[in-house]
């Protein structure tokens, strides 16, 4: 009876680990839009990590729209999709803040034809596989650094988005030399009491951050 | 002994039912599921598989639960199975002693692989593709300084197409840029036009005009611009970079890109200078057309170009251009070249860059540059050149630190 018992026990377990096995590698192969992955730092390149897309979105016929947006831009922004240029803040006229010196200073500006909406749609940019997306802020030496960027898939906004970057209003070390980011705050103080404008700040004209989101898509 | 037709025909007509089951509660599970998207972002954005997300699984996982934990009892207490439920409508049967193991370990599978699917699931991350992102973003030039000993190293923009974007960052601070740097008619031309000359003082002559009163206001409202307006920087133009280097590791990038006008031509060198060998400049273009194929990871050599056109290696061109896999055929907005120009400097090395005429101390030397820099901005930016203001505060920042 016992020895019954041990066989019919030791075929469940048997049976049990075939089925966890199966089902471990059919997630392995077939699984989609897991969780992202912690933010992995590349020094002096800036932050990598993954986004989930929603469920439904998860290959390019599916997706019939992806928004990103940018707001509260200071100076400075870029966004580039699969190294393709989609939004910016260059050439979006306020060169100037006097206003009756604004438009004789933008009638001289080089016309690029820059995409420097605020909001763009990036559909047409996305390729099967692996795709990258990449967000940079760069300052201008005056005040401070940071912007939003909101992604927005088929009208869900993606999860932890919008984001403001970078985050808690520092420098995101990552996307500069750190030594270098060390040495000028460093030498921050002592702050210049008459002049408190011209203090030695480590983000200066760094590039503030630069984050890059990666996503899968399938064909 | 074998199962007779009458055993068969009823495990079949359980399977069948169990499948059925199964089928009618995935629907159900699916259903459920789609109403809770709106509701419950965390469904939204799990993982799935063929489609099927955990609480799916979960879903169909309670339902299986009872069969097989009634099966499993019965399988391994070895009791015997008088009935299988559905089909006790039928008379005379009898389920075969064969039916209970095969019901049990079914089950069984099937609850644990479900169950152990919407874990994994549960538990999945995406892995990041770290090395796949460097080699689409921008392509490596190692310069090798061992022995060597410069005393200034400058960068020199050679020439400039004026309509696409660039930018030259040290150790990730901004040296040039287009948009900073370059944005208006006058600037950034290699011989600079007459009449764009005098539509610029003219501009520029409104600033000088104002009052002091009207110039604090202007700073205090940020009327100013984050762009330099003033100055004209003819080509060629050289910076000094010597004191944006520090021990170890450095890099120089260089970012360029097509704007809407598409194409993007860019002409730089690197000088070092005070060195004792021949060939200490090395120059690096950005050529608008195609040409060999650049490799990706090399030593920087003493003439450099990339064709950002693509490769012409091969008869019939390739529509990808790499390694950044742009389109050849949708060339508005594309990066045209990321280089980054990477070299390791010594302290010996470091320490005969940063020097400064007016302080021996290294550190002091950094603290006056770094001062002088801000202040040369602040000045160009905020408080449109008005050199005797802008020399005022230099003047008293240098005593400061005379002191």
């Amino acid at each position: 009876m016992t020895t019954t018992l041990l066989r019919r026990t030791g075929l469940s377990v048997v049976t049990m680990l075939i089925a966890l096995f199966a089902a471990y590698a059919s997630t392995w192969w077939f699984a989609q839009g897991g969780a992202p992955a912690p933010p992995v730092s590349l020094d002096g390149i800036g932050t990598v990590e993954t986004i989930q897309l929603p469920i439904g979105s998860r290959s390019r016929e599916e997706i019939n729209s992806f928004l990103v947006k940018l707001d509260m831009v200071d100076d400075f922004a870029r966004v580039f999709i699969n190294n393709y240029l989609v939004l910016t803040t260059a050439e979006n006229d306020i060169i100037f803040g006097r206003e009756n010196l604004q438009k004789q200073i933008s009638d001289l500006r080089v016309r690029r034809r820059n995409p420097s909406q605020v909001e763009t749609d990036i559909r047409r940019f996305l390729r099967p596989g692996k795709n990258f997306l990449v967000a940079e802020l760069e300052n201008s030496i005056l005040g401070g650094c940071e912007m939003q960027v909101g992604l927005t898939v088929n009208g869900k906004i993606i999860k932890s988005f919008p984001q403001w970057i970078p985050r808690n209003f520092a420098l995101d070390i990552s996307a500069v030399n750190s030594d270098l980011a060390h040495r000028f705050r460093h030498h921050a103080e002592p702050n210049n009491n008459d002049f408190p404008e011209l203090k030695i700040s480590d983000t200066g004209d760094a590039l503030c951050s630069r984050r890059v989101f990666e996503f899968i898509l399938q064909e | 002994m074998g199962l007779s037709r009458l055993h068969l025909c009823a495990a079949a007509r359980s399977i069948v039912v169990l499948v059925l089951l199964a089928a009618f509660s995935l629907p159900v599970c699916a259903q459920s599921g789609a109403e809770a998207v709106s509701h419950d972002a965390r469904e939204a954005f799990s993982a799935t598989i063929f489609g099927v997300s955990p609480q799916q699984l979960w879903t169909f996982a309670r339902g299986l639960l009872t069969p097989a934990l009634g099966f499993m009892f019965l399988f391994l207490y070895g009791l015997p199975l008088k009935e299988i439920p559905f089909i006790k409508d039928i008379t005379d049967y009898k389920p075969s002693e064969k039916i209970l193991p095969i019901f049990a370990l079914a089950t069984l599978f099937a609850l644990s692989l479900v169950v152990g699917t919407a874990i994994f699931l549960e538990t999945r991350t995406e892995e990041i593709d770290t090395g796949l992102f460097q080699n689409r973003f921008h392509v490596t030039r190692k310069l090798d300084l061992t022995g060597a000993t410069p005393t200034a190293i400058d960068l020199r923009l050679n020439q400039y197409d004026r309509y696409s974007n660039f930018r030259i960052f040290i150790n990730g601070y901004r040296l040039f840029g287009s948009e900073s740097n370059c944005a208006l008619a006058y600037q950034c031309q290699d011989s600079l036009n007459p009449s764009r000359v005098a539509e610029k003082t003219s501009s520029i002559a409104e600033l000088d005009r104002l009052t002091d009163s009207e110039m604090h206001e202007h700073k205090r409202l940020g009327f100013g611009s984050i762009h330099y307006i003033r100055e004209q920087y003819p080509l060629p133009r050289a910076d000094r970079i010597n004191h944006y280097l520090v021990q170890g590791a450095n890099f120089i990038d260089i970012h360029s890109e097509n704007a809407g006008t598409g194409a993007c031509e860019l002409d730089l060198s690197l000088e070092l200078h005070d060195l004792p060998q021949v060939g200490n400049t090395f120059t690096v273009r950005i050529d608008p057309n195609g040409g060999p194929q650049q490799a990706s990871d090399a030593a920087l050599g003493q003439h450099e170009v990339f064709y950002s056109g693509g490769t012409t290696s091969t008869p019939q061109l390739p529509d990808i251009i790499a390694p950044y896999e742009t389109y050849r055929t949708f060339h508005l907005q594309r990066v045209c070249s990321r280089i980054r120009i990477s070299f390791i400097l010594s302290e010996s090395q470091v320490n005969r860059l940063n020097v400064d005429p007016y302080v021996s101390d290294p550190n002091a030397a950094f603290q006056r540059w770094a001062f002088i820099r801000v202040m040369t901005a602040q000045c160009a930016l905020l408080f449109f050149g008005r050199f005797p203001y802008c020399q005022e505060i230099g003047e008293h920042f240098v005593n400061e630190v005379a002191k």
